[in-house]
């Protein structure tokens, strides 16, 4: 069976509540992010999913895009902005694919945005998002030992009383995971 | 027609926060400012249809945040702090409380900056073995493995400065921008105890 086609792409058209030039700088992010770790369009992403209490999966994408990275290098110099900007990307992506929110609610926080997410049907700040990019993992920086650290960090979100869903994209292997907690 | 209920006047403020922030990233902090300011009208009425529905958390905190974060970036300083003051009257979560207090922290930070003279260097603290000053000027290189960063102030000063912790987010926040530090000096030796970015406007 063909991987699940994920178009970087598509995104640059916008998502609800966010703009269409955010949408595109954070889809050039993740261009360029997997052409710097030598990868190109069509890569096949994995993604060990686990928001159905508990019971894991993966799931394999091909990610594709069609736009020149070798063009975007001089504006992305700032390898942690890139990498943050192109995991909000791919986060956005499986958000989508993965989960019933099509709303990406963002606030402010002072550095960047917070990021919520809700259906038509909710009023605002349904679920929350909270998402981290890795270039390329080591022993000591991998989605697992981030994952990790985002759980401890949601679990000080528990007076939220909100679910909320953790994305971790590495753009190396590549790899991810996807989970509810 | 306007936007009016709460959800589309938050909507219209988060577009132009990120017009804001595209603005930012592309280097026109000047453009910026009118944007946030914007936003920040906008988010301002969106919190206020939960001044009195003290039940509506984890929304009605974290707008009054969002609202007191672009009030901060288009420095209505005071109006920042009533969003603050809004949001901990109702019944914030704790996280978000934490976090509405760490915006009032950076609200008096900056009000003391903006109430500073323009010196790149001004001691306003000191200790017979130490001082403490302010420091303006751009961010120009860093060393990773030495904890080490080098702010050039305007009079083309070179200052080189120990970075105690988070060195990655300081660069990754500050490369290449106006920013203002906080300095503890001991001898000959400058540590950074805190970093704000400084908006400047574009002169013609």
């Amino acid at each position: 069976m063909n991987p699940q086609v994920l178009d970087l792409e598509a995104l640059k058209q916008g998502v609800t509540d966010i703009i269409p030039s955010v949408c595109s700088m954070m889809a050039d992010c993740a261009i360029y992010s997997f052409h710097a770790q030598n990868h190109e369009s069509g890569v096949l992403l994995e993604v060990e999913v686990d928001i159905e209490g508990g019971k894991k999966e993966k799931k394999t994408y091909s990610v594709t895009w069609k736009s020149d990275p070798s063009l975007m290098r001089k504006s992305m110099n700032d390898q942690n902005r890139t990498t943050d900007h192109g995991a909000m990307c791919m986060a956005i992506l499986l958000t989508l694919d993965l989960t019933p929110y099509t709303e990406f609610e963002t606030s402010e926080i002072g550095t960047g945005f917070d990021f919520w997410l809700s259906t038509p049907n909710e009023t605002i700040m349904g679920s929350r998002l909270e998402i981290s990019g890795i270039s390329k993992s080591s022993k000591t920086n991998n989605v697992d030992y981030r994952a990790n650290i985002k759980k401890k960090q949601v679990k000080k979100s528990d007076s939220l009383g909100k679910t909320a869903y953790i994305c971790i994209i590495e753009f190396g292997t590549p790899k991810a995971v996807f989970l509810k907690k | 027609m306007k936007p009016e209920s709460s959800k589309e006047l938050h909507r219209a403020a988060m577009r132009q926060a990120q017009e804001a922030y595209m603005a930012v990233v592309n280097g026109d902090n000047a453009a910026a400012l009118p944007l946030y300011e914007q936003a920040f009208l906008l988010e301002q009425r969106a919190a206020h249809h939960f001044i009195l529905d003290l039940e509506q958390e984890p929304t009605r905190s974290v707008l009054f945040r969002s609202a007191a974060n672009l009030a901060l970036k288009c420095k209505k300083y005071e109006e920042a702090k009533k969003m603050v003051y809004f949001g901990l009257a109702g019944n914030p979560p704790k996280e978000i409380a934490e976090e509405l207090i760490e915006v009032y922290q950076r609200i008096i930070q900056a009000l003391k900056l903006a109430e500073m003279p323009s010196q790149a260097l001004d001691v306003v603290h000191k200790t017979p073995k130490s001082s403490y000053f302010w420091l303006k000027g751009i961010l120009k290189t860093a060393d990773a493995q030495k904890h080490k960063i080098t702010i050039v102030s305007e009079d083309n000063k070179t200052s080189i400065i120990h970075v105690p912790k988070d060195l990655g987010q300081i660069v990754r926040n500050y490369w290449d921008e106006n920013v203002s530090a906080y300095i503890l000096k001991q001898g000959k030796i400058l540590t950074l105890v805190e970093m704000d970015k400084i908006f400047m406007q574009k002169t013609a």
